[in-house]
């Protein structure tokens, strides 16, 4: 299946596109996605997905995941054609 | 303790005091934000006029400024505002929370009036008035270089006001250094109405520490670890970086507060088009690692344009509200602000509130003096911006607010305002961060993003395992949210009397490490919860300025749109609802009674 995955500022830098398309044989949750792309794009990109405590251990997520329209779940399933939006989590000023 | 001392100025007698601070108020309130709440709240009482001389314009740091804490360049300023005539708060950078941290005094108290334009000079020894005559009339940065040039001192740290300032404008600001503002309530306008163009502020003094060394190693690890941080993000954008984010979950004000998508132009006026456009750089207040500031370098329209980059706020408000989506228009617009001092917030919400009233048929051509006030007009963005700041033309209306200028016009444009007791809403959306709803209704200085900031809470920028908020909870839902609205609350009051900057926790300092960091400093031996008790006991202070300036329930409103849904995007269909029975619970949670009035118990408790 394809699935649409688009890069806000910073992921967009890092990945160097503003969106791309991924191919996947088997059914994947949103966290299992961000596995993938955290293996792709390295440390950087991780940082602005997970949350860490003091010991450097991941605590939890640090990214808003919008699927099509809607905020998703990081257990939720992704089908064939959704659009995935990462958006780091917003302060904003 | 150290810097137990505060300044009182006498602009109609021109007396210049120094005064000690009793340690019980510094205990029970810390300093900055807190400390001046409580000096307005004894000293000012609720009948006062905004603009009369017996109104206090109270400039406070707190036990951080003078140290090379991160985000400690911070600082506060407490008055009554001409915007909501009760209590204002406002809180600013830049250089001059670290010198005026360094002349020892904790305060700077602001009374009177003075005959003819002054500006007040503080050093180390000394604290003059100085005539400001020459300075009457420039705007905000030049009146930065000028008394630089006075005391033949690049490095002085002048905070100012613009001509808006001087006009009355009520959404005058205070300009730091060029590169920070001082920006909601019209604060400037108390000044000006005072004939206080400046204060500058040069601070020598070695400051003590209870362990030095201690402090040293652990404020070098917060550093690295919050420059690191920070260092993709705010470092080379700013906050610009979150336009596109914010637009994506319906948080961004769009037409006014209409409309929930406008990707295209969030993309052309938000990082990191905007960076690459304007030419940003970091411009970061002193002693910061996140650096949020951003200097730019842009021509538009033949013309040159160096100074202070528009932050999120800005370009959220003068940008995506009025559908101007030319990044260069927003930015020129947001030059003007900071030259006139005019709050960029409020100004956007003007010009929005205008092309809305526009097309809706509710001001003419003639109204505006002979023009169209159409949708992402980037030139009438930029003539009311000059309007707004020079008390001229059409813009000359929204000198005292919107809701005066609104009712003005009539009942329907009263419809279309976007405020809490008249201090127009920031670029933050209530109907996506359900928590903003009740944060926003019990402002104490009305609509604000910065006096609570429970959208972080909500989205997960920044959670609090201190006070047991570890987990995101469910969006659009007001389950929980009172007690997120609360929190938040509490502990922004807590940064703002510390006085730490919002980013440096947002970028993982935490709580604990907030009090170790303060205890090092201090020879203290506050926990996390200790603090945040301290916040908690100033909103209940700055609450009970509200209440005997007659606020109540009644104002713990929400505008009209806010409970309009929109029909797409992100947050298609939801609005904060139930509002009512969530707003109940946090005055449950606060211990204020049903009318939003702190019970005598509360205030026992708190030793108010
Ligand atoms: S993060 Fe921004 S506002 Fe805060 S101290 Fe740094 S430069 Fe100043």
């Amino acid at each position: 299946m394809e699935i649409k995955v688009h890069y806000l500022s910073p992921f967009m830098e890092i990945t160097e596109a503003k969106n791309e398309i991924i191919k996947t044989k088997k059914e994947l949750t949103i966290a299992e996605l961000l596995e993938q792309l955290v293996e792709r794009y390295g440390e950087r990109f991780a940082k602005f997905i997970y949350r860490y405590d003091a010991n450097k251990q991941i605590e939890g997520y640090r990214v808003i995941i919008k699927k099509n329209d809607y905020l998703a779940k990081k257990d939720d399933f992704i089908k064939d054609g959704d659009q995935i939006t990462l958006i780091t989590a917003i302060i904003g000023g | 303790m150290e810097n137990n001392f505060l300044l009182r100025v006498n602009l109609t007698t021109g007396s210049v005091e120094k005064e000690s601070i009793p340690k019980e108020l510094i205990k029970n309130f810390l300093g900055g934000s807190g400390l001046a709440s409580k000096y307005l709240y004894d000293e000012v009482p609720p009948a006062v006029e905004p603009y009369s001389p017996e109104n206090k314009v109270i400039f406070a740091v707190g036990p951080f400024q003078g140290y090379p804490v991160p985000g400690g360049a911070k600082w506060s300023v407490v008055s009554k505002s001409p915007l909501t005539k009760t209590f204002a708060v406002t809180t600013a950078g830049a250089e001059w929370g670290v010198h005026f941290g360094k002349t020892g005094y904790q305060l700077l108290i602001i009374e009177g009036k003075a005959e003819k334009p002054v500006y007040l000079y503080i050093g180390d020894e000394k604290a003059s008035l100085e005539d400001g005559s020459n300075l009457w009339g420039k705007d905000a940065l030049k009146t930065a270089d000028k008394i630089r040039d006075n005391h033949s001192d690049k490095n002085l740290s002048v905070a100012s006001i613009g001509p808006a300032g001087e006009k009355g404008v009520g959404i005058a600001c205070i300009v730091a250094d060029k590169h920070s503002f001082a920006g909601r309530c019209g604060i400037g306008a108390v000044l000006g109405s005072k004939n206080l163009k400046a204060i500058a502020v040069k601070g020598n003094r070695e400051m003590e520490y209870h362990d030095e060394e201690g402090f040293k190693k652990l404020n070098k690890e917060l550093f690295l670890m919050l420059s690191d941080s920070a260092k993709e993000g705010y470092r080379p954008h700013g906050t610009a970086l979150d336009l596109m984010g914010c637009e994506q979950v319906g948080d961004l004000p769009i037409k006014y507060w209409t409309e929930a998508e406008w990707p295209e132009g969030a993309e052309k006026i938000g990082a990191p088009n905007f960076t690459k456009e304007v030419n940003a750089k970091p411009w970061p207040c002193k002693f910061c690692p996140v650096g949020c500031h951003h200097h730019v370098d842009f021509e538009y329209e033949g013309e040159r344009i160096i100074g202070a980059g528009a932050e999120y706020e800005s370009l959220g408000m003068l940008g995506s509200n009025c559908l101007v989506d030319d990044v260069k228009a927003v930015s020129k617009a947001n030059e003007l602000c900071n030259r006139l001092g005019i709050d960029t917030i409020s100004a956007g919400s003007f010009v929005g509130f205008t092309m809305e009233a526009f097309e809706k048929g509710l001001i003419s051509e003639t109204d505006l003096g002979g023009r169209a006030a159409n949708w992402g007009d980037g030139k009438f963005l930029l003539e009311m911006v000059m309007e707004i700041g020079n008390k001229e033309g059409f813009g000359a209306r929204f000198s005292r607010g919107i809701k005066p200028a609104a009712e003005e016009i009539g009942k329907e444009a009263l419809d279309l305002i976007v405020e809490v007791k008249n201090l127009d809403f920031p670029a933050h959306d209530p109907r996506s961060y359900f928590s903003l709803a009740i944060n926003y209704a019990t402002g104490t200085r009305g609509a604000c993003h910065l006096r609570g900031y429970s959208h972080v809470g909500e989205g997960g920028a920044m959670l609090l395992p201190e006070m047991g908020h570890d987990q995101v909870p469910e969006r659009f839902s007001m389950e929980k949210k009172a007690w997120i609205a609360k929190t938040y609350q509490d502990l922004a009051a807590l940064h703002d009397s510390l006085v730490i900057c919002i980013f440096i926790p947002i970028h993982g300092m935490n709580l604990t490490e907030v009090a170790k960091i303060l205890n090092l400093i201090k020879g203290t031996d506050y926990s996390p919860k200790d603090l945040m008790e301290i916040g908690e006991r100033i909103v209940n202070l700055q609450r009970q300025i509200n209440i005997k300036d007659g606020i109540s329930k009644k104002d713990d409103v929400l505008p009209k749109k806010m409970f309009q849904p929109s029909r797409s995007g992100f947050r298609k269909n939801q609005v904060p609802e139930p509002f009512n029975e969530t707003l109940e619970e946090y005055y449950k949670l606060r211990g204020w009674d049903s009318e939003g009035v702190p019970l005598p118990e509360t205030l026992a408790k708190w030793g108010l």
